[in-house]
């Protein structure tokens, strides 16, 4: 019996297609998100665009937090650790978090290197601006593609509709 | 059969569909009743239960699918196979009750605890062997008489079968196998015990 291969982790991404991950701050919010028909939740300690604007670094949520949430729904629970934070993401595979999302809207702890993901268990999911972004994180490790603008999440639905286009564009050139 | 719907509300559907299309058989996107109609066969992918409890409410299709199922054949995979029990250890999840069984979600852990495992399938009177895919899987706890087991891990039912219906607790969307759905792809409502 094998556990924690890359067939396993791709397994999972594949049956969240379709769904909704929302994001929770606390367990109340997240069983909200189950209620509602989210297929999976993703812990998170704030907002991490208000910790930032409050001058504050954005971390991986308290695990505390992500054991009541884990406690409270049944569908997988997520968690964000810090770009290149290889111990935030020992932590969250440790308590059993289903998917780390090493997220670049959480203050980085690395900024030239990200987590070497191969050598975990636990599957990660990460952004991408482009295919070179998408090539180099598939090649340490994760199974899960997430198009995202960086940084700060500003709800400019045209400019990232543009750059999911132009990444799906260029897997179709591959 | 030459046409298998896939239920597409949420999910592992498209890799059912991939499989269907390698045996040459035409997948069905089943997400309207009326999508039902061209469709000799039904497949219910994994996913998670909670959420396809509500889209199969919110569209209409239980009682369609109840229908379907009493002329054609279904094979539930992982949170398929939850909706196809009589029984589930949650009672948010409204399951379709084609097979005599409990099932209990999630009863092999969280995700670090999926697994890949050897089994020994016995189909159609021939005995092969594949690779069963399980993430975060349900697991079988009580199966009623009519079920016949179909493959086995530590003694656990993993694949099973009750007249035209079956239900896998694994993936083999995700192999490469077809062998599955090409057994599942020759049942028959006659197969029904009466």
């Amino acid at each position: 019996m094998e556990k924690g291969s890359f067939e396993v982790k791709v397994g999972l991404a594949e049956m969240l297609k379709g769904g909704v991950i929302m994001d929770v701050t606390t367990a109340e919010q997240a069983k909200i998100a189950e209620d509602a028909g989210a297929v999976s939740v993703m812990a998170l300690e704030r907002i991490p665009a208000d910790i930032r604007a409050d001058g504050g670094i954005a971390r991986m949520s308290s695990p505390q937090v992500v054991k009541e949430i884990q406690g409270n729904v049944s569908i997988p629970v997520m968690a964000k650790c810090r770009i290149g934070h290889f111990a935030e993401a020992q932590v969250l595979e440790s308590l059993g978090v289903d998917f780390v999302d090493e997220s670049e809207v959480l203050t980085p702890a690395d900024e030239h290197n990200h987590i070497d993901k191969h050598a975990f268990k636990a599957p990660f999911v990460c952004g991408c601006r482009d295919l070179g972004e998408a090539l180099r994180r598939i090649g340490e490790g994760r199974p899960q593609l997430c198009g995202r603008r960086y940084r700060h999440a500003c709800g400019r639905v045209p400019d990232d509709a543009a750059r999911r286009r132009k990444c799906f564009r260029r897997f179709g050139h591959l | 059969m030459k046409r298998v719907g896939v239920l597409g509300l949420q999910g592992a559907y498209a890799k059912h569909a991939a499989v269907l299309r390698r045996l040459e058989i035409q997948p069905v996107d089943v997400r309207r009743p009326s999508d039902l109609e061209k469709c000799e066969g039904l497949i219910i992918p994994g996913g998670e239960s909670t959420t396809m409890t509500k889209l199969i409410q919110e569209n209409d299709l239980y009682e369609n699918l109840g229908e379907f199922a009493r002329e054609k054949p279904l094979f539930g995979t992982c949170a398929g196979m939850i909706l196809m029990a009589t029984q589930v250890d949650d009672d948010r999840v409204r399951t379709l009750d084609l097979i005599d069984m409990t099932v209990d979600r999630n009863a092999y852990g969280r995700q670090v605890d999926s697994f890949v495992d050897e089994l020994e399938v016995t189909a159609d009177g021939e005995t092969f062997a594949m690779r069963g895919v399980f993430i975060r899987a349900p697991r079988i706890a009580a199966l009623g008489e009519g079920v016949e087991v179909l493959a086995s891990i530590d003694d656990e039912p993993v694949l099973v079968r009750q007249g035209h219906h079956m239900a896998a607790a694994f993936h083999p969307e995700l192999t490469n196998e077809t062998r599955i759905h090409r057994y599942f792809s020759t049942l028959k409502r006659e197969m029904s015990v009466a």
